[in-house]
């Protein structure tokens, strides 16, 4: 308080001494002898827009001596905004206007006015009025591709037929969509203006050349209003995946409805030649390895019914391996030769454990604390309070034989986000954590590294989520 | 005889407290006393050398007593030199007393020797035991405060055993430790004098420029602070005991919401986000649990007693003194109890040697305080303590507590009931001396020294569940570490002293060699089969045994000297040398020197002063030195090696567990260096009721020891880094120190007043790292400002409507805060670009004081004195955490203030200050560090207000005591200040995170009671 009393004291002083030497000379009280009006001129007088969304308020003022400031004014909106333009010492004569305004979410569905007025260093002013109307569409048209999915890979056995499975929507008036492959000069397209329509299942068939190839299938939506949505689904003609996944399931509906991590990505080693290290939950699991993620069609490889030592591409007669014991396996398949091999082990390297002795020591939690591990995220109704909060953490079931394997069953809705992350009391962040791959359907787990899972779960369910450190893989399924 | 029997029954009486005996009387003796003025002297103290036995004079001056013919009396009165007179044949005497010069005759201690205060050359300042025990103080570094200029002694916290934090004239170092070097009776004993007991100190100096602690060397550029502990003194044996009683007050700090005021504002702060309101009727809540009043107690007591014997012959001296104290805390759980001894005994052997040798066993023990009061605040209100009867069966008593219902804050009474942490040291130093005189004028001093403490720890951490997912503890765990620290010194040196024909001179010269040892064990184990007392064990525990040790060591081997010269006790010279050779370099930069030199020169001495008779003494002194600071750990010079798992290998890779190079050596690592130049004046003035000193320093650090990150191209990881010699900053500041005592017939008074400036400022950083930031860069050094300053958002109060927010803009339009509602803090575009982001964030505050000072009054009327210790610092900032516990609510359903609701934020003109309250924070009001946190830091403090009865001398007599007090006072009794954090004497643990502010055990006022007996 001294301190500031002393400040003032020396300011007033200073202040005092400044008028004193200075007296009428301040530019303050300067004032200017204008005979005109200034000028504006905006660019169109009418905005079409929507709640919430920015509106852009643009023109042009001059003056010949200086434009002080233009003021934007809408008082139903909470708007009377002055921006300052010239000062005595800097005179500005012409002045682009462009100011960005979000409309209020609760505006209502009728015309308004924003005036905008601007005066000059004579504080001479002129105004217009920029009418706002709430009858603008600038919501994308949904563009949903079922068929085909991305990175299908389809064996060019002869020529390929390839469905195609389209279903589109608006929300005021479709435009137009456009379907094409530039390799095979595919091209078809559809004008909805004039219909009316709202939605719309596009269905048709491309055809393929009995060769191995790469394929970019396009697609282009527009509604009427000329906002444009586009997607691209890569196809590929081979024998050799990109890609191989374990299926310890027996259905496309149990490939289908968990969050992610069925099926599970193996590893590719050389051409055609996979290997999958693999943990059977229990004795007798059996399994088969899919290219593509959400069908055993159209390929599905498992033990050739006629020659158990040897492996089929077969969706329909394709036998599964089956793992003998509990356990970890490694399992290496050829689909060249349709060879495969397994073997158990027992995995010795590091696993994670919590470093939590002293709950009640300060320091310790400070510098050594790490926590149990547990889910930290969002979309866990069951859980209010885990909001990215590491001291809520949602604790892990450890499975009592298996230092690292990780179980939970909880419900999940709405935007789900999480990561897998030791508890601390604190809300501080100990390591080691794990993280994903991608944000949406991760296929392995990253440690110390990676992305948040972000994905969305429109009902709320029941998942059990199901992480092995070892493996670097997680899963989240529904709980029947 | 009879003095020895009343010696021995107050001997005994001071073990078993107090009793009281009566005495006889002999023949009368009247007169009176006066000052050279002719006034009279009342109170002063007449005394029968050699016996307990006097008196003193009544108002008028007048005073009569028994005496024999042989006796001598002596008449003492502050402020006047002591006159003895034979009674002889006189039954009436007329004493006239003349008034003494303050101090100059004052012998003080410098380094490896001591020296007449009055031909000191450089910065000392000396507080005497008797001043420092006035206060009961578990550090006596507490007792400096305010009393030496250019010392700033900041608590910190008033945790039982915490150690203070004193800076000496600012500080020079960024990244070193800033503690100045503590001296013992010629050893250096570390940075912590908790072992010392104030009844102990004789003297403590301050060493403040470089010209006076330059002798120090490497250790010195921090200050030195030396203590000089009471020795025997030749005469009879005199016994004193000081006992105080005192208790520590601790008002709960914040009012707090109750059970129904939480759900109210809870609710509306729900309802403010947008979110279910969770309180129905809050009002059928009540005023639900108050956990402050259940689980801290009001006041805490604490102890102190001390007893001293002194005395002996003119061959042998001895005293002895037993020290004690404790503190309790205001839990359950928590203590903090010392006990010192004190044995020295000096020999004169012959006329040629004199020897002597001291003990110094010592003993702390601590069961671990509590630190976390504010949960008792924070937790809600409506969670009761235990869980619900039927609850509780099955469970160990450990788990029967209810976790609370709302927060993440754990049970505090629950953690109270299960603190177990006992720790502790017996330790033993232990120095022995000789003095010889081979010839005239020279005396070789050689001295061995030893310190060996033996530091233990208990742990045990019971098992738990108060809660299934969040607080518990599975398996109880026990701990136990044993540490073991010596230290070994001997120093040697030679003293030659001339004086002839006004010129004196004394040559020193001299060796030291020190060696620290500091080794450790400590295990500990899991699953103890239950939570008794007997099996709290390592050897009980069943599971996950951990065991580590290590042992550090470092040695310093020294050479020093000094040459001081004075001609006519009016021209002075002094200069000192000393040669510094650590373990802690390589060869290149193992040795290092530092030279210190200093002038005076008495004007008040000259012949052209003659006519200037209010000066009694005037002195101009200047002095320039180079010391060092080598606080860094004992290997740096060695390359290090981390450890981490990573994923290496083709594919995915596996997880491996790697190590990989943390830190490189670096062999030319050396001293940081501070220069130093001092110029001062001190004076006595008006016949010595004034005097003081007025001096300006400045303080230059060079080689700062910095852990640099390496360039990415050497291919080194991200967090390896290097020691090394670079950036360079400076403080300088002005020190005045006055005193004025005189007496107005009956009342004596002493006022002194010190005074301390300090700027720093960094004055070069290395060019790797330009900038170097603090505490999540909450705060920021650069070249050309104060070392870290804070650094964040500034705002401008609160958004009161739509319109202030939306006009918040650039001139486009842009929202600068686009998440902001009414009742949200504006942040301040400080550099004017359109938007708000880190680049935004300037100085905030600074936590250095642009000043501290003290105020110190001693009183005398007759019996009765009084005494008075102020300290002030002003000018500084301080960052206000509990901004955000008291009055957020965001993601948090902690406690808050009570009237949360009408402060906050609620309507347009309700609040520019508190934003409303809200369950989210999108505004980021409370995530933003910015000046909202920070706050004037400036307060004064009575450090300690005391008022003293001494029984008068016929009562004495009776009793057979030479002196009686009586007193009662009170410290940390009143704070004067605006800040409203728990307490503005805030610390930090280095320069760059100084002046944070959170839930820092509060200094507490201390109220006492105490005797300070003689006889």
């Amino acid at each position: 308080m001294k301190r500031r009393l002393l400040s003032l004291t020396v300011l007033s002083v200073t202040f005092l001494c400044a008028l004193a030497f200075t007296g009428c000379d301040d530019d303050n009280d300067k004032s200017w002898s204008v005979d005109s009006d200034p000028v504006l001129e905006l660019e169109g007088s009418e905005l079409h827009t929507e709640q919430g969304r920015t509106i852009r308020i643009k023109g042009n003022a001059t003056d010949e001596v200086g434009i002080k400031k233009i003021n934007l004014n809408i008082d139903e909106w909470f708007l009377d905004r002055d921006i300052e333009i010239s000062t005595n010492d800097s005179l500005v004569t012409s002045y682009d206007l462009s100011y960005d305004f979000i409309v209020p979410e609760d505006a209502a569905d009728k015309g308004h006015s924003v005036k905008v007025t601007v005066y000059n260093m004579g504080d001479r002013s002129v105004s217009q009025v920029v009418e706002v109307f709430m009858d603008g569409d600038f919501t994308d048209p949904v563009l949903d591709v079922q068929n085909p999915v991305n990175g299908l890979t389809l064996a060019p056995d002869g020529e390929i037929p390839v469905d195609i499975n389209v279903t589109v929507s608006d929300s005021r008036q479709l435009g137009y969509l456009i379907v094409k492959e530039s390799n095979i000069s595919f091209y078809d397209s559809i004008s909805f203006m004039g219909t009316a329509n709202l939605q719309y299942e596009y269905q048709n068939v491309a055809t393929l050349p009995a060769s191995v190839g790469e394929y970019n299938f396009e697609f282009l939506l527009a509604d009427s209003a000329g906002n444009m949505v586009s997607q691209s689904r890569q196809v590929k003609a081979s024998f050799d995946f990109d890609k191989l996944y374990l299926a310890d399931v027996d259905t496309d509906a149990q490939l289908n409805s968990d969050l992610f991590g069925v099926p599970m990505l193996i590893s590719k080693t050389a051409p055609y030649n996979f290997e999958a290290k693999y943990y059977a939950e229990t004795a007798g699991a059996e399994i088969r390895f899919v290219p593509q993620t959400t069908s055993f069609a159209p390929h599905c490889y498992g033990l050739n019914p006629d020659d158990p030592t040897r492996l089929i591409n077969d969706p329909e007669n394709a036998m599964p391996i089956v793992l003998e014991e509990k356990g970890y396996y490694t399992i290496t398949v050829d689909l060249e030769n349709l060879t495969y091999s397994v073997e158990s082990y027992i995995p010795d390297d590091w696993y994670f454990e919590p470093k939590m002795e002293k709950p009640d020591d300060d320091a310790y939690i400070e510098s050594e604390y790490v926590g149990k591990l547990g889910l930290v995220g969002k979309g866990f109704p069951e859980y209010p309070d885990q909001e990215w909060a590491t001291w809520a953490s949602i604790e892990f079931e450890r499975d009592p034989e298996n230092n690292y394997r990780f179980y939970k069953t909880l419900d999940m809705e709405g935007t789900v986000e999480f990561i897998f992350q030791p508890e601390h009391p604190w809300g501080w962040w100990p390591e080691p954590f794990w993280r994903f791959d991608r944000a949406v359907d991760p296929e392995k787990t990253v440690l110390k590294g990676g992305d948040n899972v972000a994905m969305t779960v429109p009902v709320r369910t029941t998942y059990k989520v199901t992480f092995d450190s070892h493996l670097n893989r997680a899963k989240v399924v529904p709980v029947e | 005889m009879k003095r020895y029997i009343q010696k021995s029954i107050w001997l005994l009486a001071v073990v078993f407290c107090f009793s009281a005996t009566m005495l006889g009387q002999e023949q009368t003796v009247k007169g009176t006393v006066e000052a050279s003025d002719g006034e009279p002297l009342p109170g002063v103290s007449i005394a029968i050398k050699g016996t307990t036995t006097g008196t003193i004079t009544d108002i008028d001056g007048h005073f009569q007593l028994q005496a024999e013919p042989d006796d001598v009396l002596q008449f003492s009165f502050i402020g006047f030199k002591v006159k003895e007179v034979l009674v002889g044949q006189q039954t009436t005497l007329d004493i006239v007393l003349e008034e003494t010069l303050v101090s100059l005759d004052e012998v003080v201690a410098i380094g490896y020797g001591r020296a007449k205060k009055s031909d000191l050359t450089s910065s000392i300042t000396s507080v005497k035991g008797e001043e420092m025990k006035t206060m009961t103080v578990g550090n006596p570094v507490e007792a400096l405060q305010g009393k030496a200029p250019g010392v700033q002694v900041v608590a910190g916290s008033g945790h039982p055993g915490a150690t203070p934090k004193v800076l000496i004239r600012g500080f020079t170092s960024l990244n070193l430790s800033t503690d100045p070097l503590y001296v013992v009776d010629g050893v250096p004993m570390g940075n912590n004098l908790n072992f010392l007991n104030t009844n102990e100190i004789e003297s403590m100096e301050v060493l403040k420029d470089a010209s006076a602690s330059a002798i120090y060397g490497s250790r010195a550029s921090n200050g030195v602070v030396l203590i000089t502990t009471k020795r025997g003194k030749e005469g009879k044996t005199t016994f004193s005991a000081d006992l105080s009683y005192g208790f520590q007050v601790f008002d709960k700090p914040y009012d707090m919401a109750n059970a129904t005021e939480y759900a109210q504002i809870m609710n509306q702060s729900l309802q403010n986000a947008g979110l279910s309101e969770r309180f129905p009727d809050p009002s059928s809540l009540g005023e639900g649990t108050d956990w402050w009043g259940e689980g801290v107690n009001k006041v805490s007591p604490q102890r102190s007693f001390s007893f001293q014997a002194s005395g002996g012959s003119e061959k042998n001296r001895y005293a002895v003194s037993l020290n004690y104290y404790d503190q309790e805390s205001f839990y359950n759980s928590g203590n903090w109890q010392k006990f010192t001894a004190r044995l020295t005994s000096d020999w004169d052997f012959a006329d040629w040697i004199t020897a002597g040798v001291m003990l110094n066993p010592r003993r702390e023990a601590w069961d671990d305080t509590p630190n976390w009061y504010q949960d008792y605040l924070l937790i809600d209100p409506v969670t009761p303590i235990y869980r619900p009867k039927e609850e509780q069966a099955g469970l160990n008593q450990y788990s029967i507590y209810q976790r609370s219902y709302y927060t993440y804050v754990w049970n505090p009474i629950a953690r109270d009931a299960r603190q177990f942490d006992e720790a502790g040291y017996y330790a033993l130093a232990a120095n022995v001396y000789a003095d010889i005189k081979p010839i005239k004028d020279l005396v070789i001093r050689t001295q061995l020294s030893g310190d060996y403490k033996f530091e233990h720890d208990d742990d045990f951490e019971p098992d738990f569940v108060i809660d299934g997912a969040h607080e518990k503890n599975e398996l109880n765990y026990v701990f136990r570490e044993h540490k073991f620290d010596s230290y070994f010194n001997w120093t040697n040196t030679a003293t030659y002293s001339l004086e002839k024909n006004g010129h004196n001179a004394s040559i020193m010269g001299g060796a030291t060699i020190e060696k620290w040892e500091n080794r450790f064990l400590k295990g500990t184990k899991d699953g103890v089969p239950n939570n008794t007392d007997p099996l709290r064990e390592i050897d009980a525990a069943t599971e996950n045994p951990e065991i580590e040790g290590n042992l550090s060591a470092n040695s310093l081997e020294s050479f020093l000297g000094r040459i001081s010269y004075n001609y006519l006790n009016r021209y002075y010279l002094t200069a000192t040398y000393r040669v510094d050779g650590s373990s802690k370099f390589l060869d290149n930069n193992k040795w290092a020197s530092f030279p210190a030199a200093s002038v005076a020169w008495r004007i008040s001495d000259e012949s052209f002063m003659d006519g200037v008779d209010f000066i009694d003494d005037l002195k101009i002194r200047a002095g320039w030195g180079r010391l060092g600071n080598q606080n860094l750990p004992s290997n740096v010079y060695n390359s290090g090696i981390g450890q981490d798992y990573y994923v290496f290998g083709a594919g995915e890779g596996s997880l491996v567990n790697t190590t990989y190079p943390s830190s490189m050596k670096n062999e030319d690592i050396k001293w940081e260096t501070v220069e130093d130049i001092n110029i001062g004046t001190d004076f006595t003035l008006f016949r010595s009721h004034v005097n003081g000193s007025v001096e300006y320093y400045q303080k230059k650090t060079r080689d700062m020891i910095f852990q640099l990150p390496y360039p990415n191209y050497s291919g080194y990881p991200d967090d390896a880094q290097i020691w090394s010699n670079v950036g360079s900053m400076k403080s300088e500041g002005v020190e005045l120190a006055l005193n004025y005592n005189n007496h107005n017939g009956r009342l004596k008074y002493d006022l002194g007043v010190t005074f301390t400036t300090v700027g720093v400022e960094a004055t070069s950083l290395p060019d790797i790292t330009p900038v170097v930031y603090g505490d999540n860069e909450y705060t920021r050094t650069e070249e050309g400002e104060v070392p870290g300053y804070f650094y964040g958002y500034k705002t401008d109060g609160l958004f009161q409507n739509q319109f202030e927010i939306n006009s918040h803009a650039n001139e486009h339009g842009v929202l600068l805060q686009s998440q902001a509602q009414p009742g949200d803090i504006r942040f301040v575009d400080v550099n004017g670009d359109g938007e708000l982001n880190g680049d935004d964030r300037t100085k905030i505050g600074s936590p250095w004081p642009d000043f501290t000072g003290g105020l110190n009054i001693r009183l005398a009327y007759d019996h009765f004195d009084f005494t008075a210790n102020i300290y002030a610092s002003v000018g500084n900032e301080l960052v206000n955490w509990l901004r955000e516990d008291l009055y957020s609510t965001q993601s948090s359903d902690n406690n808050v203030v009570s009237g949360l609701l009408g402060e906050a934020w609620h309507g347009e003109g309700t609040s520019n200050d508190i934003p409303r309250v809200s369950h989210t924070d999108l505004n980021q009001n409370f995530a933003r560090f910015s000046d909202y946190f920070v706050e004037d830091g400036s307060y004064m403090r009575l450090k300690n207000i005391q008022l003293g009865y001494s029984l008068p001398q016929n009562v004495l007599d009776r009793v057979g005591l030479t002196k009686c007090r009586l007193y009662v006072s009170g410290q940390n009794i009143l704070t004067v200040t605006d800040f409203d954090g728990v307490d503005p004497e805030v610390a930090g643990d280095e320069v760059l995170n100084f002046g944070f502010s959170g839930w820092t055990y509060p200094v507490l006022p201390t109220y006492l009671i105490g005797a300070n007996i003689t006889f």
